[in-house]
């Protein structure tokens, strides 16, 4: 029993790699590990970029925002300066005092009216609109009638007896 | 014992005669008019029971929200319930007989009916008539009859209406403004 764990103990002695080995293994390698994702390296000028973009966005809705037409009610500022008469020629002498007081009392602004081209229409109920509209032609027809008996009436009585 | 029978038996008649009458109210009974449609040129006929006058003057109402005269309009038109219309114009005459007008007469006959308007032309041969069913001060129904010898028309409304201003309706609403004129020259039998 002790010969076997002699022997045993000889073949897994330990024993240094042959010189070498190292680089034999090292050479094997393939040159990049597999799975390894390799990344570009970073551009120095990739921030300038994302700032020039952000300048072209921010030039190109102000532009838009600049070309958007303005809306017609004039504003208050406007009108108190529409209805303001010109100021007088500047000449020399003694300053005015209450006329320029009065020119520039600013006139409240207009009541702004919402001029309605149509009546507004009720709510779309064809049922009902059809209804609407045998009444009238049932109204009309009754007031025709009504209108015709009164007038062959009237004419009767107009008729001279003999 | 025998007249006083009689009186009671008369009475009891009476009594179910103006029961019927009044039972029958406003509304006439012209769906008989209706077999006439094969005869006719050209028919119009309008039928707003209770509902859909709701719904008439609902919609009406507020298409009128701005406009003072049809709001007028409404007010003489406010109180009818139902309204009935039926127009026939025919061809040639002798299309429809004077028993389909008689039994139209009959109905505005009874007891609360009045006749407010009544002309016949001999020359024409047209007849208007316009009848009134009113509970003292309170109007029920209205009735038109206009019998043409090639036209008959049927206006019944139900409920009330302020006949004086009937005639006034042309051009409001959005009903027409027409004047129609008579041509007597092919009608004078």
């Amino acid at each position: 029993m002790n010969h076997l764990d002699d022997e045993l103990r000889v073949a897994l002695r330990r024993k240094e790699p042959p010189a070498g080995f190292a680089e034999r293994v090292l050479d094997r390698l393939p040159a990049t590990p597999p799975g390894v994702v390799r990344f570009p390296s970073r551009r120095r000028h990739a921030p300038w970029m994302a700032v020039a973009a952000a300048a072209l966005v921010t030039i190109a809705a102000g532009s838009v925002w600049l070309a958007m037409p303005r809306s017609a009610a004039p504003q208050p500022h406007e009108i108190a300066n529409a209805n303001v008469p010109p100021a007088p020629p500047v000449t020399p002498g003694p300053r005015p005092s209450a006329p320029s007081v009065e020119s520039r009392v600013v006139q409240p602004p207009p009541k702004i009216v919402r001029i309605r081209h149509s009546a507004p229409r009720p709510a779309a109920d064809p049922e009902a609109e059809r209804a609407a509209e045998q009444l009238r032609l049932a109204l009309h027809i009754a007031s025709d009638k009504f209108n015709d008996a009164q007038r062959e009436t009237l004419a009767a009585l107009s008729e001279p007896t003999t | 014992m025998k007249t006083i029978t009689k009186l009671v038996t008369l009475l009891i008649l009476l009594g179910a005669t103006s029961a019927v009458a009044l039972a029958q109210g406003p509304k006439l009974r012209i769906d008989s008019l209706d077999r006439l449609e094969d005869k006719a040129s050209k028919v119009v006929e309008v039928s707003l029971d209770e509902k859909l006058m709701g719904m008439a003057m609902k919609w009406l109402s507020s298409a009128a929200t701005k406009d003072e005269d049809a709001k007028k309009a409404l007010a003489i038109v406010g109180g009818i319930k139902e309204i009935y219309v039926r127009s026939f114009e025919f061809d040639s005459e002798g299309q429809y007989s004077l028993s389909d007008v008689d039994g139209l007469r009959s109905q505005v006959k009874g007891p609360g009916w009045s006749r407010l308007v009544g002309v016949r032309s001999k020359k024409t041969g047209e007849n208007a008539e316009v009848y009134l069913l009113s509970q003292g001060d309170k109007v029920l129904g209205l009735a038109i009859i206009a019998a043409d010898p090639k036209e008959l028309t049927v206006v019944n409304i139900v409920g009330s209406i302020d006949v004086e201003r009937l005639g006034d309706l042309d051009g409001e609403l959005g009903i027409p403004r027409i004047e129609l004129k008579r041509d007597h020259s092919d009608s004078g039998n």
